[in-house]
C-alpha cells in the first residue's frame, strides 16, 4: 500500500547501517572545542569527499578551506547552530566541519545537522544525526507507474498529488511538493502494444508534466498498461 | 470428489489471495471528472493523503471554476476505445453517441473519397497500402 511516510531524503550520518551518499561518517564532539569526524564518505554540494581516518576539528579555527572549523569562531551560550560538511579541501578531497548560523567562508558545503548550547556554552548533546545526507539532486523528486487501461490505475508512486486522464494517451502528474524550477529532468518508459510506448512532453510546469504515450511511429496517442516516469531536479 | 474440492479451495484462496495483493499494490484515490472549457471531461485521481489541496490540484491542472462531479470506479466506461467522446451525464459518464455518429459518418466519406480517387488512378487498395507503409517506413528511417 501507498504510503506518504518519513521523506526518503533524510538518513542518519551515524545510523548503523549507513545509507546512500552518506557512508560510515559520524560527527561527535566531547569538548565544547573539538569536533570528531569518524572515517567515512560524503557527496557535498556535487564533490565526493572521502576521510579515511578520524580527523578532529578544533570548533573555533575559523579556515575551512584548510580543514578547519568555524563559520564563528566563538561559541555562544543558549545557542542553536547549524552543522556543515564542507568540502574547499580541494588539494586534499577530505571534508570538514563547520558550523555557525550562517555560511560565511564557505563555498561547497552540505547542512547535516544542528547543535545546540547551554547557558554555560557547552554543547547539550554528544553524538548528532544528520539532515540532507543526500543532495536533492542525487535522487529522484517524483515517480510514478501507472496502468493508462480501463479505469486509470496508480500502482505506485512517489510525490505525487494527483493523476488527471486528459484523454487517450494524455495524462497530468501533478507533483505532491514542487520543483523550485521548471528545468527539471524527466525520463520515462511505457509499453506499447503497437511498437510505440514512448512518451513526449507536452506542458511542463513546476507542479505539473503533461506527456503524451505515442503509438506506432508517433502517429498518435494511446493508452498503454505500463507507464513509467521519473523526475529530477531542485525543490 | 475430495480431490475437487480441495483444489477449488485452493483456487479461491489463491483468487483471493491475488485480489488482495492487486488492491495493496495500487495507490489509494478519489476520482473526479471535470468539465473542460473544450467540451472534454477530465479525470482527476487524487492521491489520499497528499499535502497539496485539491483545490490546487486543479489550479495547476488548469481546471480551476470548472464543474466538478465525484466518481465511483462504475460511473467510469470500463473500454476507453471511446474515450474522446465521454461526456458527463447527471454523476455518470457516458459516450457522446451523436458526436461519435458525426465522426463515423465523416470517416465514410472520407473513405468513399479515396476510394473515388483511387479508382481514377487505377491503383488498388492493396497497392495504396503497399506504398504509404513504404513512406512511413521511410520517414522513421
Amino acid at each position: 500500500m501507498f504510503s506518504r511516510g518519513t521523506p526518503v531524503r533524510k538518513s542518519y550520518l551515524g545510523e548503523a547501517v549507513p545509507q546512500g551518499f552518506a557512508q560510515g561518517a559520524n560527527v561527535s564532539f566531547d569538548t565544547t572545542t573539538t569536533f570528531t569526524v569518524s572515517p567515512g564518505s560524503l557527496y557535498i554540494n556535487g564533490k565526493y569527499r572521502s576521510n579515511s581516518a578520524t580527523v578532529t576539528v578544533p570548533s573555533t579555527a575559523d579556515d575551512p578551506a584548510n580543514g578547519l572549523s568555524g563559520a564563528v569562531t566563538t561559541i555562544g551560550a543558549s545557542a542553536t547552530n547549524n552543522v556543515y560538511a564542507v568540502a574547499d579541501q580541494d588539494s586534499v578531497k577530505t571534508f570538514s566541519i563547520s558550523y555557525g548560523t550562517a555560511t560565511t567562508g564557505l563555498t561547497n558545503y552540505r547542512k547535516i545537522g544542528s547543535i545546540k548550547t547551554d547557558i554555560n556554552s557547552h554543547f547539550t548533546s554528544r553524538d548528532f544525526f544528520t539532515i540532507h545526507s543526500v543532495n536533492n539532486k542525487e535522487v529522484a523528486g517524483g515517480w510514478v507507474r501507472f496502468d493508462g487501461t480501463g479505469t486509470i490505475n496508480i500502482n505506485d508512486a512517489y510525490n505525487v498529488a494527483s493523476l488527471t486522464d486528459n484523454g487517450t494517451g494524455d495524462y497530468t502528474i501533478t507533483w505532491d511538493t514542487d520543483f523550485s524550477s521548471v528545468n527539471y529532468a524527466v525520463a520515462g518508459m511505457a509499453y506499447g502494444a503497437t511498437c510505440g510506448g514512448y512518451l513526449s512532453i507536452t506542458a511542463q510546469a513546476v507542479g505539473t508534466i503533461q506527456i503524451i504515450n505515442m503509438n506506432t511511429f508517433g502517429l498518435g496517442a494511446e493508452d498503454s498498461a505500463i507507464i513509467t516516469l521519473i523526475a529530477l531536479g531542485d525543490q | 470428489m475430495k480431490v475437487r474440492i480441495y483444489t477449488m479451495k485452493k483456487i479461491i484462496v489463491l483468487i483471493g489471495f491475488l485480489s488482495i495483493c492487486s488492491f495493496a499494490w495500487a495507490v489509494d484515490v478519489d476520482r473526479y471528472a471535470v468539465e473542460r472549457e473544450d467540451g472534454g471531461v477530465s479525470i482527476v485521481s487524487y492521491v489520499k493523503g497528499s499535502t497539496k489541496s485539491f483545490e490546487k490540484v486543479l489550479e495547476d491542472n488548469g481546471l480551476s471554476g470548472r464543474p466538478i462531479t465525484a466518481l465511483s470506479d462504475a460511473d467510469i466506461p470500463k473500454t476507453r476505445a471511446d474515450r474522446k467522446y465521454w461526456k458527463m451525464s447527471g454523476k455518470k459518464i457516458v459516450i457522446n453517441e451523436f458526436e461519435k455518429q458525426e465522426d463515423l459518418l465523416k470517416a465514410q466519406q472520407l473513405e468513399s473519397d479515396k476510394t473515388a480517387i483511387l479508382e481514377k488512378l487505377k491503383i488498388s487498395k492493396e497497392e495504396y497500402a503497399k506504398l504509404n507503409q513504404k513512406s512511413i517506413t521511410a520517414s522513421v528511417n
